[in-house]
């Protein structure tokens, strides 16, 4: 029954580093495995631990997708200790990941349906790493419609802005990008994210829609949600929390009996209602 | 099954049989405090009636633990390498509580590595409670003071020996090969059943459980939470004294490139246990968190595992510094009327 | 009706109190717990005896934390009242939205004194006489003086009685013989630095880190403790003896000025860690080199918070 150890990192190498928003707190790296026998595959919505040895763990859902062969894409808000020392590395420097880790949007259930992608801010990054899988040839046939909603406070606190401004141009995406007052030199949608996807989202008939944020754009943007026809058990959101471990030991990301580590971090609005979540 | 009898006098020799093949725990007593420790040379153990202090989950899950070791060059795991644990002296509250242990840590979806190896292979003796203490309360969770279920052997101290029952095929197999057994005999055997029959009949009668998860569930606002919330301190003495209380925090501790990674008993009822790198809390009252540890124990894991989370050791009972005593909590919460 | 009761009910429609903190009997005999009052009938399941141990200035400041406009009463040993004083001199309460009780202080049980006294067996039910108790289980009976169980803080203790109070019910108690007070310290200072280091390393080497010390400590409020603190982090949380020696020599210096010697710090401790002696070694200090002793008067400043051009200096390089 022994099977390998969960707590063991495995060795990866910065690849390309990205700097992403104005402040310079948001940066992208891309990973490398140092041993490819050792690379893992994973689905949209995963995350993994990013390890430093000497400072410590912190987890991130993988902005990649399973499609992008040969890098794993973390964006890091420069927060903690952690976080600091993952802004410190530099392209060719190594680190330890562990993953990947939780559940993740479950792609199959959502085949023949339109798709909605709600962001906000820094949450986006796994919906990009979904985004970018549906759009893979080799997926696109089997959805509907996409349509990409992404909010920021301000054009400079945009990551993925580059790769989201060519989305605009493409056919098989509706893409969406709004900031949140008005700036000079910023032609596209400005306003709130709930209001945005109120303007925006296609009707809820056969769609799903994922709901990715700050809990506070979460919260008003389920009303919306509701208004459009959405039923529960066709919302879905991902969850942060607080973790350790990364594989419900440690005891600390619990919502009820579920830990969002292992249990999550991607649920529907009807289990979290079950589980008498308040955002 | 047959039964065994080791002699008082023989103590020593059997446990020290028992530590060429394993490494042997069991309680002592220093300094007014029992605990399970490593037994040795010097060290001899204290089996009196006594409840430990500490609880046994520190034998397979010790409060610091080292996971990795590491340098420029290599990290290192620091799982347990040594011989296979045995335990002698377990109450029947606590070889539950590792049976719960392995339930979290042995799940089917990923191993704890680290309990693993100090859980695999280990033999537990369990010993019958002869004179459960007025703060014992196992019988209200489907356990009682002579119940053996989670053991590798069943033992009654009959006052001037032990009585030796194997439990499981590892306890049937050492128990035939130790030299320090003898055949038990009728009246042993007799002795034996009566201690249990009258420990058993000696804790008073447990309230019907049934309903408890359910009121529990719709009862999430009731101000008996809040009572709870006002009085707790907030401290770890419940989590650290709970056999069956396993949430860690990992940290890292390392001087220039050399360092370990190390996990360390940690508890719900700190305020930064849930709070986030961003400065959000989603657990930020004393409210929530006694909540999260009392519905951990009584509603949650009925889910997880099919077990209530308390084995009813009382250890938290008496040693709280405020007096929070769950068995009162539970009677309330009884009390309360499910359809509220 | 007990005398207390009685006479807190009065007090509490007088003033018209939002909250009583106070004691009620516990689950287990010899033992208290907090009581949190807020109807006057409630009042009736008040105690003060030798079984309350806690310091209810903790729960004070817990509950103002919580809503800040409540006016509160408190039964107040004296170290309970010292607390509240020396926390109104830290500008953490405010004197007026708080009715000091004071009550006679005799001493309180430490909970650990007592289970070794009784060798791990447990009490079932108990009678307290004037000099002892009397402890009876399933199959015992024992007379204990209470001198024996009686917290180290409480057999040292100088202010027995509230310093300042709004209503004092009952008579009040003596203190303890003054050469008392640092009798623990003084057999600490005679012994060698060598034995010293291994009494301080024995016993802190029980420590389980579970913060009942700091949890139970009413100057323990921070919001942020430094032991919790990540950036850097000053203090690992595990049990290696220097991060547990730091964490409790960190604890007394930061009580410098402010321990008011209550003990609820000892009596919280699971393991019976002696942390009187080290806590007690610089509330001397703080006496003999500022003449300041915590919690006696609300408008001092306290000892580390205020200057004088006469302070002692010799230490200041």
């Amino acid at each position: 029954m022994q099977a390998h150890n969960s707590y063991i990192p495995i060795p990866v190498r910065v690849k390309k580093i990205y700097i992403e928003s104005e402040d310079r707190l948001l940066r992208t790296i891309d990973l490398e495995f140092i041993n490819p026998d050792q690379a893992f595959d994973y689905k949209p919505g995963q995350f993994c631990q990013l390890s430093l040895l000497g400072k410590g763990e912190a987890p991130f859902g993988i902005a990649s997708s399973p499609t992008e062969k040969g890098f794993l894409r973390f964006t890091v808000n420069k927060i903690g200790l952690v976080t600091t020392g993952l802004h410190m590395l530099k392209e060719g420097d190594e680190l330890g990941i562990r993953g990947p880790l939780g559940n993740y949007y479950p792609v199959e259930e959502f085949k023949n349906k339109n798709v909605v992608l709600v962001g906000g801010g820094f949450g986006v990054t796994t919906l990009r790493s979904l985004a970018v899988y549906l759009r893979d040839p080799a997926h696109r046939a089997d959805y509907g419609d996409i349509t990409f909603i992404y909010g920021a406070r301000n054009p400079g606190a945009m990551i993925y802005r580059n790769e989201f401004e060519k989305w605009e141009n493409e056919e098989d995406i509706d893409m969406n990008l709004t900031i949140d007052k008005p700036v000079k030199g910023w032609n596209k949608k400005v306003g709130f994210v709930p209001n945005v996807t109120k303007e925006v989202a296609p009707g809820s008939d056969n769609s799903v829609i994922m709901v990715c944020g700050p809990p506070i754009m979460i919260k008003f943007t389920l009303p919306v949600l509701a208004e459009l026809g959405f039923s529960k058990d066709s919302i879905y959101t991902s969850l942060e929390r607080r973790m350790k471990c990364g594989i419900g030991k440690c005891g600390r990301c619990n919502i009820g009996s579920k830990y969002v580590c292992v249990d999550g971090p991607v649920f529907s609005y009807r289990e979290l209602e079950k589980l008498n979540y308040k955002f | 099954m047959s039964k065994y009898k080791l002699k008082k006098n023989n103590i020593e020799n059997f446990l020290n049989e028992l530590r060429e093949e394993y490494s042997v725990f069991a309680p002592i007593e220093s300094d007014g405090t029992v605990a399970f420790q490593k037994l040795d040379d010097v060290k001899l153990p204290d089996i009196s009636l006594k409840r430990t202090d500490r609880p046994p989950k520190e034998i397979f899950f010790p409060h610091t633990e080292v996971i990795l070791s590491f340098d420029d060059k290599n990290a290192e795991s620091g799982e347990y390498r040594g011989k296979p644990i045995a335990v002698f002296g377990l109450k029947s509250c606590d070889s539950k509580s590792l049976h719960i242990l392995d339930n979290v840590f042995l799940d089917s979806s990923y191993t704890d590595t680290y309990w693993y190896k100090r859980r695999s292979n280990s033999l537990i003796f369990t010993i019958g409670c002869n004179n459960p203490l007025p703060s014992c309360f196992c019988n209200w969770f489907k356990c009682g003071p002579f119940d053996s279920t989670h053991s590798d052997v069943a033992v009654t101290d009959i006052e001037d020996s032990f009585i030796l029952e194997p439990v499981s095929e590892q306890g049937t197999e050492y128990l035939a090969k130790s030299k320090y057994l003898e055949k038990a005999e009728e009246k042993d055997i007799k002795k034996a059943e009566a201690l249990k029959e009258k420990a058993e009949s000696d804790m008073p009668q447990p309230p019907d459980l049934k309903k408890l998860k359910e009121i529990l569930d719709n009862n999430q606002n009731d101000k008996l939470w809040e009572e709870l919330a006002a009085k707790c301190l907030g401290c770890g003495v419940c989590a650290f004294s709970c056999p069956t209380c396993y949430c860690f925090d990992i940290q890292d501790d390392s001087r220039r490139n050399k360092g370990k990674r190390v996990r360390i008993w940690d508890t719900c009822q700190e305020p930064l246990f849930t709070k986030e790198g961003s400065g959000h809390n989603p657990r930020p009252s004393q409210k929530g968190r006694t909540l999260q540890r009392f519905m951990h124990k009584l509603s949650y894991m009925i889910e997880t595992q099919n077990n209530f989370g308390c084995v009813g050791c009382g250890r938290c009972v008496t040693l709280c510094p405020v007096n929070i005593d769950i068995r009162d909590f539970i009677k309330k919460v009884l009390q309360v009327k499910g359809d509220k | 009706m007990s005398n207390l009761q009685e006479k807190v009910k009065k007090i509490f429609s007088d003033e018209k109190l939002d909250l009583l903190i106070g004691f009620e009997k516990g689950t287990l005999p010899l033992r208290a717990a907090p009581s949190f009052v807020r109807k006057s009938e409630d009042l009736d399941k008040l105690i003060f005896d030798i079984t309350c141990q806690n310091n209810l200035a903790k729960h004070l400041l817990n509950e103002i934390k919580r809503n800040p406009d409540q006016k509160i009463g408190i039964i107040a040993k004296g170290c309970d009242a010292r607390a509240i004083i020396h926390l109104i001199s830290e500008k953490q309460l405010e004197r007026k939205k708080i009715i000091i009780i004071g009550v006679p202080c005799c001493g309180v049980i430490s909970p650990f004194k007592l289970k070794n006294v009784l060798n791990g067996r447990e009490v079932t039910d108990c009678t307290i006489n004037n000099e002892t108790v009397i402890c009876k289980g399933k199959d015992y009976e024992k007379e204990i003086s209470r001198t024996d169980i009686l917290s180290g803080y409480c057999l040292s203790c100088q202010y027995p009685n509230a310093p300042e109070y709004d209503y004092f019910i009952g008579e009040q108690t003596k203190p303890a013989p003054p050469e008392k007070q640092f009798e623990k310290v003084d057999e600490l200072e005679k012994m060698t630095p060598d034995e010293r280091w291994e009494y301080f390393k024995k016993e802190y080497s029980k420590c389980i880190r579970c913060n009942a010390c700091r949890n139970a400590c009413p100057m323990c409020f921070c919001d942020e403790c430094f032991i919790d603190r990540n950036k850097p982090r000053w203090v690992g949380k595990g049990n290696d003896i220097s991060d547990i020696m730091i964490y409790h020599i960190m604890r007394a210096i930061h009580l410098a000025g402010r321990c008011t010697s209550c003990g609820a710090c000892s009596r919280a401790c699971p393991m019976g860690i002696d942390i009187e002696a080290l806590n007690k070694r610089v509330t001397k200090e703080i006496k003999e080199r500022f003449g300041f002793t915590a919690g006696l008067d609300c408008e001092k400043n306290p000892a580390l918070a205020d200057y004088k051009t006469d302070d002692n200096d010799e230490f200041i390089m």
